[in-house]
């Protein structure tokens, strides 16, 4: 490589270099200028032409696309990467979880989108979040393949496969457009059209946002505390207790009375427990018989009362009998809501003998 | 369709998101560029052939020129360039590397001084290049053009549209000429006289500078570059592991070649220094002229003419 040599070798007769002739810094000021002046209108007109950049989409404080209104938890039931029935509803209800519908061998955005999610979610320490990623190539991404595919990423996801037809109804139950498989090549591969979007479900059952391809794992760190924090999104609206009260206890038994009050999806009360009996049931009362039910459903919307003559939970086998002023507790399991403790207080019979007046 | 590919003609390397393939892609604006270089290039050297004829160290910066515009030409187009452009931060990186140390000092180096006279007196750049020949002027320059060109909100957009992805090119090179000028400017008057002031300005300004941003990329928890990030992956690399070998050649890439210069120039100025002292006569430490050998060695209270 050429280096300098030193001043006394250099070559004679070089002819004088001109001096600064004092449009010098002038000269580089406006250089400088076009050149910062070019930039910054290229950078101005790229990004606001990048129409997969979230932050040209970004709403006042969320990257993700608002859902208004916002869109119920899908109810659809596929299969898992074990062969066993998976029901999305019942396995997320009440949990923040991301759904995407998308194939292994995607080259670019199923990745590329798993991969800033699941990323963020493990920085954030959130692995208790769902995330649940659906084929929309089930003859190319066998129960192995999905394994393999979802083992790279840093947060357990729940791969899930099923007929075509099923797979169209649950991306149709996601309000996501149906995946089209391309026309294979001569080698026999195609891509598969599909929704690029990741639908966020919240404890509220609901969908609120749903996030383009293209979101990058700063922007998922931004957002998920963010969601995880919206009092409003995080109250489950599931089953919920109204109105519980008790008689005080007769010959070891109690009766239960309460209203189960339904803001999500259809359920169903199948089971009664108590740390203060033995044994718990559900009854009803038909005429002057009383009848033990196997289950009491609770429509999505609905509420269900249970009163004096006639639905109640009957606890049997009190560890102790329990009086006026003092409470027992009741622990209510329901098909697809997580299970529900409940303090019931016991009230007086003149109480009891008020509601039932009443 | 392979056919189709090959023949898909753009004009710079940019990011597509689109998968990565070996299918061959033609940058038409590469070319048109590489062209422009050396015709001109060549066009001079014929013209002075003609008037003046070729002198050795004109034969020589031929060689070095073509050289720079080769490495220039390997940076820019397919595969590297389009890598670079918008798949890994890393080759990113590693085109900085080529086209700061490598294209701009050879391409520098064969620039013979009358026509680096002809094109500044052609250009009105006398004043531009009296500043930029300052040492620290050129090293804020180039080390601007380093932070600018690897900020986020300037490479992701940029490196999205091709003639984005072309001014960034172009500020490398601009930027790297600017930075080799105070050690190897066609002018020789104009350099870095000390060889260890040469070798001070070229580790801070090539080495010292750029672990900064280096250390900045290399320690980032999260990806800061939205167009790698969401690049379709090469290889099983992931854009965390891109972004750490990215900024570990930042930091040290340039070590190799570095050195090697910093090396060379020590070498070459003892080398220099040997062969003045054969041409004026042995010298003492001090640069006094020694006594031929066979002369009776002075006493100490004899005074050295």
């Amino acid at each position: 490589m050429a280096i300098d040599a030193p001043p006394h070798l250099d070559p004679p007769g070089e002819a004088p270099v001109p001096r600064n002739s004092g449009r010098g810094p002038i000269a580089l000021i406006v250089v400088v200028g076009l050149v910062l002046v070019a930039i910054g209108a290229v950078a101005w007109l790229s990004g606001s032409s990048d129409d997969t950049s979230s932050t040209a989409t970004a709403q006042p404080t969320f990257y993700g696309r608002q859902v208004e209104p916002a869109r119920a938890r899908p109810d659809f039931t596929l299969t898992d990467v074990n062969g066993q029935p998976y029901d999305f509803a019942t396995e997320t209800q009440g949990q923040l979880t991301f759904l995407f519908f998308g194939y292994t061998n995607c080259p670019d955005v199923c990745p590329i989108s798993m991969a800033t999610l699941t990323s963020a979610l493990s920085d954030l320490n959130r692995v208790g979040a769902k995330v649940v990623f659906v084929t929309t190539d089930p003859s190319r991404d066998t129960p192995e393949q999905l394994t393999k595919f979802l083992s790279a990423y840093p947060v357990d996801v729940v791969g899930l496969t099923g007929t075509v037809e099923q797979l169209e109804a649950a991306q149709k139950a996601a309000g996501v457009t149906a995946a089209i498989a391309e026309a294979p090549d001569a080698k026999g591969n195609y891509t598969v059209g599909h929704s690029a979007s990741m639908n966020v479900y919240t404890p509220d059952d609901l969908q609120h946002l749903s996030y383009p391809a293209g979101t990058v794992q700063s922007e998922w760190m931004q957002d998920i505390p963010k969601i995880a924090a919206d009092p409003s999104w995080n109250a489950a609206k599931g089953v919920a207790v109204t109105d519980a009260y008790a008689g005080p206890s007769t010959g070891g038994n109690e009766a239960v009375y309460l209203t189960l009050a339904n803001g999500g999806v259809d359920d169903t009360l199948v089971g009664v427990e108590s740390p203060n009996a033995t044994s718990g049931s559900l009854h009803t009362t038909d005429g002057t018989t009383m009848v033990e039910s196997e289950q009491i459903t609770v429509p999505s919307g609905g509420s269900v009362t249970m009163a004096p003559g006639g639905t109640h939970v009957m606890l049997e086998g009190l560890t102790a009998d329990v009086a006026p002023g003092q409470t027992v507790t009741v622990v209510l399991r329901f098909k697809k809501a997580p299970p529900l403790t409940v303090q019931v207080p016991v009230v007086s019979f003149d109480a009891l003998a008020a509601r039932i007046g009443s | 369709m392979r056919e189709l590919q090959v023949l898909a003609v753009s004009w710079w390397c940019q990011s597509t998101r689109a998968p990565w393939t070996w299918t061959p892609k033609i940058y038409i604006g590469v070319w048109i560029v590489m062209a422009v270089i050396l015709g001109s290039y060549g066009l001079a050297m014929r013209k002075r052939a003609k008037s003046v004829g070729l002198d050795s160290r004109d034969k020589r910066a031929i060689t070095w020129f073509v050289l720079g515009t080769l490495g220039l030409w390997l940076a820019t187009d397919w595969p590297l360039g389009l890598l670079g452009s918008g798949y890994l931060l890393s080759i990113h990186t590693t085109l900085y590397l080529i086209y700061t140390m490598v294209a701009a000092p050879l391409m520098l180096i064969g620039i013979p001084q009358w026509m680096a006279r002809a094109m500044l007196d052609r250009l009105h750049g006398w004043g531009v290049y009296r500043w930029s020949v300052k040492p620290w002027i050129a090293a804020i320059v180039l080390n601007l053009a380093l932070v600018f060109t690897h900020l986020p909100f300037i490479v992701d957009p940029f490196r999205s549209s091709q003639f984005g992805s072309f001014a960034l090119d172009a500020i490398w090179l601009i930027s790297g000429v600017v930075g080799w000028l105070p050690v190897v400017t066609p002018f020789r008057g104009d350099r870095i006289k000390a060889p260890i002031w040469k070798c001070v300005y070229l580790f801070i300004a090539f080495g010292a500078f750029p672990m900064l941003p280096g250390a900045f990329i290399t320690f980032s928890p999260l990806p800061l570059y939205r167009v790698y990030e969401l690049a379709p992956r090469f290889g099983d690399w992931s854009p965390e592991d891109d972004q750490q070998l990215a900024g570990a050649l930042m930091k040290v890439g340039n070590i190799p070649i570095l050195w090697s210069v910093i090396a060379a120039v020590f070498v070459k100025t003892s080398l220099a220094q040997n062969k003045d002292d054969l041409r004026i006569g042995y010298v003492d430490d001090e640069g006094n002229p020694l006594p031929p050998a066979d002369a009776t060695p002075p006493t100490p209270s004899t005074p050295v003419a």
